[in-house]
């Protein structure tokens, strides 16, 4: 597999997200492009017992291995590779000395001392997971490297961002304005929302001062609204919270409906199924309904301008230090995801780009290039600093009538009008998700539930038998909590705090082939903590307005326990990991402008989720696919 | 224990005919596959729990049915010494799962024999249509489904 000798327009770094959309971009305007991916191929490994071996296998095969998880996560249908590690949310815990019962107490003074033993990677990975976790809070959220990447568990919600997501400095006084603003990213938002195949429609999304393009229609039309969606819509009707608007709509979603005329008078197409509501959209769906990168990638290939090498660690990134010009990417090979380094080989190519996950594209940047102490592409010290997330509040009770959950898509409905408001001037934003999967996640239903009413809990919490139910009685206790079950999921807004909020590469701990494991820094501040008092108030206001029975107490994922005011509040990771190589105005201030090149180096692009320099509250995939547009756009223009 | 002896025990547990369980035409064999767990060593099933459970069984099991279920709440639930066993029957027909016996369901202490039986299994457990619903990742309903009010099973 070496194609070390090959010279390519563009060597990209990632074939996940943001790199499957720039290898087509670029492969299509007839560039020649080389995609290293770290993970295995796009129908990659299954669960292996034995690591030494490599079996590939398919979305069939990766269903059969999510069906026999006990915890069924979003890591469940995808084998671990200690050669290109993920973190996993079961390895979410409270940090040290820091418990469950006696959380962090935010804000926090200086982080409590982490003592790994990360000795054998394997094992330290196996047991403690990949992150070396520094606290205070520990970071919630995870992602898969593998072709097409954390695609494969993604929700499919697509939002657009809001005009003043791209002020907040300017509106609201908060953080920094972003270096473009919302008409500069429109014409990409179309594309991308093409590209993935966006179900929504467009009057319902203009809202907060998005705007469309005259005559704008989504590829496919808005996805059905779920009963628990017009249960709750009907409920909260002509209601607001702390000045917003609870007004149910529908969520833009990735996934496959009903087609509809473009503006070209073509019917949308792109070959895939209808969403089939197996209710499975994270961890993974079994039709591929929902778009994920892998058929982006496959466009790319198809266009015959594409080589990707799978099993291809980036490792450095190389500098001319005259012209500080990047000469070239080295990466290590591997054929087992166990098994040792099988070489180590140079990528070369006119422009570079790394489109990792924003933490393993931060990580590979700070460890590039030793004559540079800093790190490549870090004159402005930003790379890998603000790390950032939609940390998640959830709430969950029952309805007073079925709402028949555990149906249709994860989520098909939220309420966004809590995004924007005069109160971003004191404490964060938030949408509200609706969730289809009753207490799936934050109670392990139906499972624990079920347990629950058959074999009740012993005081001591001991394996002594104790008296349930059956028959009859279980089966009538099952039709009528299950059918009322519902959460609710809040996306608060962070900023970025490059001081209490970062990753660094470990100088410890190390993965099977030696690479640094991403040391992480994490924090939550004042602003977004009164997010979380929010989204607690306004979950009471809500179940009180429809009449639930409010059971929101501890999640079975509790790890991310911090506590404020003296509140016990459970964070969750929204997978949405954000800010590590920010664009800006500057290169005082920040990595890349607002074309994702690199301040420092002139053929050297950094994009991702990464790229953005505040959260906003929409999931980020959807203005991830329009930057990498932007970026494809810009190093296409260079090479004129 | 015997399948059929297996399968009556498991009608009068879940609530569900022994025909709902164990078809005519039994394409999938789940009742098979499911008794299967009662014979699998590394269970750890001790063996004078289910030879009590057996006999208990066939002991109430004539019982006319307007007096099984209070049989069967009397001699297996209350009954300490094999109820947890009993348990296990049910959760292998509604989850498809079988839970170690030496702790509580719900307590994820390790290390532990919890196990999925088959994907069949899985996808075959009775939780998810009792509800309305279908197994996470298993639907065979056409777009849209969700909009409409499902039909819940008969309870009898």
């Amino acid at each position: 597999m070496d194609n070390s000798t090959k010279q390519y327009d563009a060597v990209i770094v990632g074939g996940g997200w943001a790199g499957s959309a720039l290898a087509y971009r670029l492969a299509s305007a007839n560039k020649k492009v080389l995609v290293l991916e770290a993970g295995i191929a796009i129908d990659g490994l299954v669960t292996n017992p034995d690591e030494n071996q490599l079996i590939t296998g398919n979305r069939a095969e990766f269903m059969n291995d999510f069906f026999m998880a006990m915890a069924k996560t979003p890591e469940s249908p995808y084998v671990q590779n200690y050669n290109a590690p993920r973190p996993a949310v079961l390895d979410i815990q409270p940090i040290p000395p820091f418990t469950l019962d006696n959380p962090a107490q935010l804000p926090a003074g200086a982080p409590p001392p982490a003592t790994i033993d990360c000795a054998d990677p394997k094992v330290s990975i196996k047991n403690n997971g990949y992150f070396i976790q520094r606290g205070p809070v520990p970071f919630g959220s995870t992602y898969e490297r593998r072709g097409g990447g954390t695609s494969w568990h993604w929700l499919g919600t697509s939002l657009r961002m809001l005009p003043n997501d791209f002020k907040l400095k300017t509106v609201y006084n908060q953080a920094v304005d972003w270096p473009i603003g919302y008409e500069d990213l429109s014409d990409y938002y179309d594309q991308a929302e093409f590209e993935i195949g966006v179900s929504a429609d467009v009057d319902e999304q203009q809202i907060h001062g998005i705007t469309f393009s005259e005559g704008y229609v989504y590829p496919m039309a808005k996805i059905p609204a779920t009963i628990l969606d017009n249960t709750m819509d009907a409920g909260l009707a002509g209601q607001t919270f702390d000045g917003s608007s609870l007004k149910v709509t529908g969520t833009p979603a990735g996934r496959n409906g009903v087609p509809n005329q473009m503006k070209n008078g073509e019917f949308y197409d792109n070959g895939r199924r209808q969403c089939q509501g197996n209710t499975n959209c994270t961890p993974i769906c079994p039709i591929q309904a929902k778009y994920d990168a892998t058929v982006t990638m496959a466009k790319a290939l198809m266009t015959g301008n594409v080589d990707i090498i799978y099993q291809a660690v980036a490792t450095n990134i190389t500098l001319d230090m005259t012209t500080m010009e990047v000469t070239g990417v080295e990466y290590k090979t591997y054929e087992t995801t166990g098994g040792p380094c099988t070489g180590t080989f140079t990528a070369t190519g006119t422009k570079y780009i790394v489109a990792a996950h924003a933490i393993e594209a931060a990580k590979l940047l700070l460890m590039s290039n030793t004559q540079i102490p800093a790190g490549v592409a870090n004159y402005s010290g930003q790379v890998g600093k603000n790390l950032m997330d939609h940390p998640m509040y959830l709430g969950w009770g029952l309805m007073p009538k079925p709402v028949y959950p555990f149906r249709g898509p994860l989520s098909t409905s939220g309420i966004e009008g809590t995004r924007d408001g005069a109160f971003r001037s004191e404490r964060a934003s938030f949408r509200i998700e609706i969730g289809n999967e009753g207490w799936n996640w934050p109670g392990g239903a139906p499972y624990n539930q079920v347990i629950d009413v058959v074999s009740p809990m012993p005081p001591d919490q001991s394996g002594t038998p104790t008296v349930g139910i059956f028959g009859t009685a279980l089966r009538q206790s099952i039709q009528s909590n299950f059918t009322r079950q519902f959460r609710i999921g809040f996306l608060i807004e962070q900023l970025p705090d490059a001081d209490n909020c970062y990753i660094v590469p470990s100088k410890t701990c190390f993965d099977n082939l030696g690479v640094p494991r991403p040391e992480i820094y994490y924090d939550f501040d004042v602003y977004t903590m009164e997010g979380f008092k929010a989204a607690a108030a306004a979950t009471d206001f809500i179940f009180d307005t429809l009449g639930v029975e409010n059971n929101t107490g501890v999640p079975v994922g509790n790890g991310g326990v911090f506590k404020y005011e003296g509140v016990k509040y459970y964070a969750q990771g929204a997978g949405h990991v954000m800010g590590t190589h920010r664009m800006g105005t500057t290169g005082d201030d920040s990595v890349t402008d607002a074309n994702m090149k690199s301040w420092d180096h002139d053929n050297l692009y950094i994009v991702g989720c990464g790229s953005m320099p505040t959260t906003a509250t929409s999931n980020p995939t959807l203005t991830m696919t329009a930057l990498a547009f932007k970026a494809a756009d810009a190093i296409l223009q260079s090479f004129a | 224990m015997t399948l059929d002896e297996f399968v009556s025990l498991s009608a009068a547990l879940t609530g569900y005919p022994a025909v709902t369980l164990k078809p005519q035409n039994d394409t999938q064999q789940i009742a098979a596959t499911l008794f299967a767990e009662l014979s699998l060593a590394s269970n750890n099933i001790p063996a004078a729990q289910l030879n009590e459970l057996t006999q208990v069984w066939n002991s109430i099991s004539a019982t006319p049915p307007p007096g099984l279920p209070a049989a069967v709440q009397e001699k297996i639930i209350e009954n300490l010494a094999i109820t947890r066993l009993a348990q296990n029957i049910i959760y292998l027909w509604f989850f498809g799962t079988w839970y170690d016996l030496t702790k509580n369901p719900n307590s994820f202490t390790s290390p532990n024999i919890d196990h999925v039986v088959s994907p069949l299994a899985y996808t075959n457990g009775l939780v998810w249509g009792e509800m309305g619903a279908h197994p996470m990742g298993y639907s065979v309903g056409e777009y849209g489904y969700w909009a409409n009010i499902p039909t819940l099973p008969q309870i009898n």
